[in-house]
């Protein structure tokens, strides 16, 4: 039963902080370009419409899956707040991302072909790293739950520096951010500008939008984990965490997807194996 | 003492009615009586395994044989085993295998005369709920397979009138074959478990050779020579035993522990060579060129389940030795290498290929720690592994009877050309990578299982399961998105699914829903079969019963409930359909784009293979050198090392 709560304040409170954050997220872009930006409700203001459209889609596999894709993005986030092992969160996590992937496989676009295979990119760059985290967090803490990590008071990020530094890399292809050329890179000079939705319509793309949401709340308490003991910094490292990738995001030009994987795989081998590998030369449980 | 008559009458009937099948296959005339003989033989079977695992799944038992003359009966089918080996060594003029099985003969003649104890053992055959759990896998998937290749064979031959048809042949070796598993994993005499060793190694050399083509007969004989080399290996292993314990029983081998430690190394490479474990996966990856059937007997019930069976049997003997070590690194090593391999494979046939050798390398990786945990993963991914890929074999050779083509390019629209097919070929994709399906589940516990090895050796494990799990999610996402993608919505033969016969659709929809029923019945294979065989054989529970399988059972079913429920809903919804979008061009749905001056263009759409990142060649040339070192230092470790 006390589980059930925060899963449940997960899946209704979600959406509202994922749509804040991408309201503060086009805020804090605009300004950074010197524009002023659109208000900060502007993502609901979004989703609703797409919501109000019409049907029309391009065969009948892409909205049932795009549906699928959000709640299991949702399971997988409540699965994770709700003291579930962390594991089966990111397999779960992964399976969500599949259906994304096969919805957009479903249509001839190439755009959208291109899109569905560089999402793959981005779950082969990013599976090592999550899995090797969730070793590393399981070692330290002698637990894969979130609330027992958070209630143990560890403090995961001095004894998992490495560890963090890689998911804040990998957090860039999650969150959807540049530099990489990937599925859902929203810059126009980027090479297929969120290909992956290219014939996503409506009610299917608000789907994806809402579902964006729910992932981005599940990856930032991943972020929180590390710093649990302390509310505080925990909310502080999240917020800093997050203007960093926006920063990136604005910074950095269009960089090739080839560097998206094998960047990420030589920092996960380096800094998330070397320092769980550590752990055992320091002489963890 | 009834059940154990019982028992002793049941594991008698899996051993013969496999093989009587077999022989009457053999001078059966006839279409009609061959496919009768083919059915009622798969029923017989598969409900002989079933009353087996009614009657004595939970216990064990042991039996002597009570057939006088049954040393002489195996010692002369030993010798024409390695004859007919000898005859098509000789006619194909490979020396190398000749040597091999001269060398094999002599090793066994030299223990048949000179080393095995006078008496029969005493406890010749026995039963345990490891050896059930396997006559499951064998007894169910095995005769299923069978049916299938009826009409397999059929179009096959249909399509190739020009290959001779040697059918019977063919339905005997898959029967024979079938006998022979159930003699290794009811052998409790090592002596009779190398004689069906060598069966299991001749019927795969014959099934891979079926065709006779230059191809199917140097890849039979790759086959026969690497496994070969395994049998030689056991044979070393049950010399030393009989010299020096003067013991030839697989019980009283384990009981002795690290004593054993050689033979148990041995053995051990007897197991890699049929696991097809690196240096060796070439022969599993050759035997491809056999009609499909045969890809799925060798893949999932039989050959190299055989090798993993060992191996898993061999863990309380190796665990925590570096023996052991070595096992684990060798099966880490091949997860990894065949897993990242697979990324750059666009045949399909061979991407169920790496991925067996993949997936065999958990178990023995698993094998080789030896845990009670590890263990335990290993039995149930045996389970789950053989019902998916076989399931996955069977609806490849479907689509290939029809198509004509490996190629993963070529897969697109197939869940509009043959939509049932799909389905059941998405069933068994989502078998071997989507949680909470088995293979999955498996992985999972295995992490954890590495985890709680208290050296840093199991965080390099853990490293390497890592990096193959992405490679392993990427190369079935691929798979499975040109499986889903809809191209031509109107295809125009749609019949295509109308030409499937019901030996076919009955294999392929056994194996469906016995993938979803091994994973939603996890907890009672547990509690019946791998729970009871740890506490048997280390007197404490793997540690794994405390699964939250509520979460697993609630994942499973909005799994299966959630997308069918959102097509069917969405269905009747009013919805208009549209063409694709290409940045304004004007497309439809055969991928043609408007270009420039009126002209129609045609867009081919290919996955990414990362040829450049994965080479094959040069992943599987450092694979197999650190494989091989693995191996010596096995074996190194086996005579060196003081317990």
């Amino acid at each position: 039963m006390e589980s059930l709560i925060p899963a449940l304040t997960y899946l209704l409170l979600a959406p509202l902080a994922g749509g804040l954050l991408a309201g503060v997220d086009r805020i804090v872009s605009a300004r950074m370009q010197r524009r002023v930006g659109p208000p900060l409700l502007q993502p609901f203001y979004d989703v609703a419409k797409l919501f109000s459209k019409g049907d029309v889609e391009v065969n009948g596999l892409q909205y049932p899956l795009a549906l699928c894709h959000l709640v299991f993005m949702a399971l997988a986030g409540a699965l994770f707040f709700a003291g579930g092992d962390l594991l089966l969160v990111i397999f779960v996590f992964t399976v969500a991302a599949l259906f994304l992937v096969a919805a957009a496989f479903s249509s001839a676009s190439p755009y959208s072909f291109v899109g569905a295979e560089r999402e793959l990119i981005i779950i082969l760059a990013a599976e090592p790293a999550l899995l090797i985290a969730a070793a590393a967090i399981y070692k330290v803490a002698g637990s894969l739950s979130f609330l027992a990590v958070a209630a143990s008071g560890t403090a995961l990020i001095t004894r998992l520096p490495g560890v963090f530094l890689c998911l804040v890399y990998v957090l860039t292809m999650k969150l959807r951010k540049s530099p990489f050329d990937l599925s859902y890179s929203h810059h126009a000079h980027q090479e297929i500008v969120k290909g992956i939705t290219t014939d996503l319509g409506g009610r299917s793309l608000a789907f994806i939008e809402l579902t964006h949401w729910y992932e981005n709340i599940f990856l930032m308490g991943l972020v929180y984990l590390f710093f649990a003991f302390s509310l505080p910094l925990g909310l502080a490292a999240v917020a800093l965490t997050y203007f960093l990738e926006v920063l990136a995001d604005n910074t950095n030009a269009r960089v090739r997807w080839q560097l998206a994987l094998s960047s990420t795989w030589g920092i996960t081998l380096l800094l998330a194996g070397g320092n769980l590998l550590a752990l055992y030369a320091l002489g963890a449980k | 003492m009834l059940t154990d008559t019982t028992v002793a009458h049941l594991l008698t009937f899996l051993l013969c009615v496999p093989l009587s099948v077999a022989l009457a296959l053999l001078v059966a005339p006839g279409v009609r009586l061959r496919n009768l003989l083919v059915r009622a033989g798969a029923a017989a079977t598969g409900a002989g395994a079933l009353a087996l695992a009614a009657a004595g799944g939970a216990g064990v038992h042991y039996f002597r044989a009570e057939v006088h003359g049954l040393e002489t009966l195996f010692f002369a089918a030993g010798l024409a085993l390695a004859g007919v080996m000898l005859g098509y060594a000789i006619k194909y003029k490979r020396p190398l295998a000749v040597a091999l099985v001269l060398a094999q003969a002599a090793l066994t003649l030299y223990f048949d005369l000179a080393c095995a104890p006078a008496v029969p053992a005493e406890r010749a055959f026995y039963s345990d709920m490891f050896s059930v759990l396997m006559a499951l896998v064998i007894g169910i998937l095995g005769p299923l397979i069978c049916v299938y290749a009826l009409g397999y064979m059929r179009d096959f031959h249909r399509h190739y009138p020009r290959l001779p048809d040697r059918r019977n042949f063919f339905f005997f070796l898959l029967f024979a074959f079938l006998s022979a598993m159930f003699g290794i994993v009811f052998s409790n005499d090592l002596g009779h478990m190398l004689f069906f060793w060598e069966a299991t190694t001749l019927c795969s050399f014959l099934l891979i050779g079926h065709t006779r083509t230059k191809e199917a007969v140097s890849n039979a004989f790759r086959a026969l020579v690497m496994n070969l080399s395994g049998g030689i290996a056991f044979s070393l292993a049950l010399i030393y035993l009989a010299r020096q314990f003067g013991i030839v029983e697989l019980d009283k081998m384990l009981a002795l522990r690290g004593a054993a430690l050689l033979p148990a190394a041995l053995l051990c490479y007897a197991a890699i060579t049929k696991a097809a474990q690196l240096p060796f996966s070439s022969w599993l990856l050759g035997a491809m060129v056999a009609p499909t059937p045969t890809s799925a007997l060798l893949h999932s019930s039989t050959m190299v389940k055989a090798g993993v069976f060992l191996v898993l049997k061999m863990a309380p003997v190796i665990a925590g030795t570096a023996v052991g070590n070595a096992v684990a690194l060798i099966g880490a090593g091949t997860f990894l290498a065949a897993s990242l391999v697979n990324i750059a494979e666009p045949n399909v046939k061979k991407v169920l290929a790496y991925s067996t050798v993949a997936n065999l390398g958990l178990i023995v990786a698993c094998g080789g720690i030896g845990s009670p945990a590890a263990v335990w993963i290993g039995l149930v991914l045996v389970v789950f592994h053989a019902v998916s890929k076989s399931l996955l074999f069977l609806v490849v050779g479907t689509v290939e009877n029809r198509f004509y083509t490996k190629d993963m390019e070529n897969y697109d629209n197939l869940i509009v050309k043959m939509p049932v097919t799909a389905l059941l070929f998405v069933c068994g994709i989502a078998g071997m990578f989507v949680a909470p399906f088995g293979v999955v589940v498996s992985k999972w516990a295995a992490m954890k299982a590495f985890l709680d090895i208290p050296s840093a050796f199991g965080g390099v494990l853990m490293i390497m399961l890592a990096y193959g799990s992405g490679a392993t999610v990427f190369y079935w996402s691929k798979l499975l998105g040109k499986i889903l993608s809809m191209r031509d919505q109107a295809d125009v033969e749609k019949k295509r699914e109308a030409t499937i016969g019901n030996d076919e659709w009955v294999a392929e929809w056994s194996h469906a829903l016995l993938s979803l029923a091994v994973c939603a019945g996890l907890p009672l294979l547990s509690a019946w079969l791998a729970e009871p065989y740890i506490m048997l054989n280390y007197g404490v529970p793997s540690g794994l019963g405390a699964f939250n399988y509520g979460v697993m059972i609630f994942l499973l079913l909005m799994l299966l409930a959630l997308p069918a429920l959102a097509y069917l809903s969405h269905r009747r919804g009013e919805y208009r359909l549209a063409d694709t979008y290409v940045c304004g061009r004007q497309m439809d749905s055969h991928l043609l784009v408007g270009g420039a001056m009126g002209a129609w263009r045609e867009i081919t759409l290919k996955n990414y293979y990362l040829d450049g990142f994965f080479s094959a060649g040069a992943i599987l040339r450092y694979a197999d050198i650190l494989c091989g070192i693995a191996i010596l230092f096995m074996l190194a470790a086996g005579v060196l090392w003081k317990a």
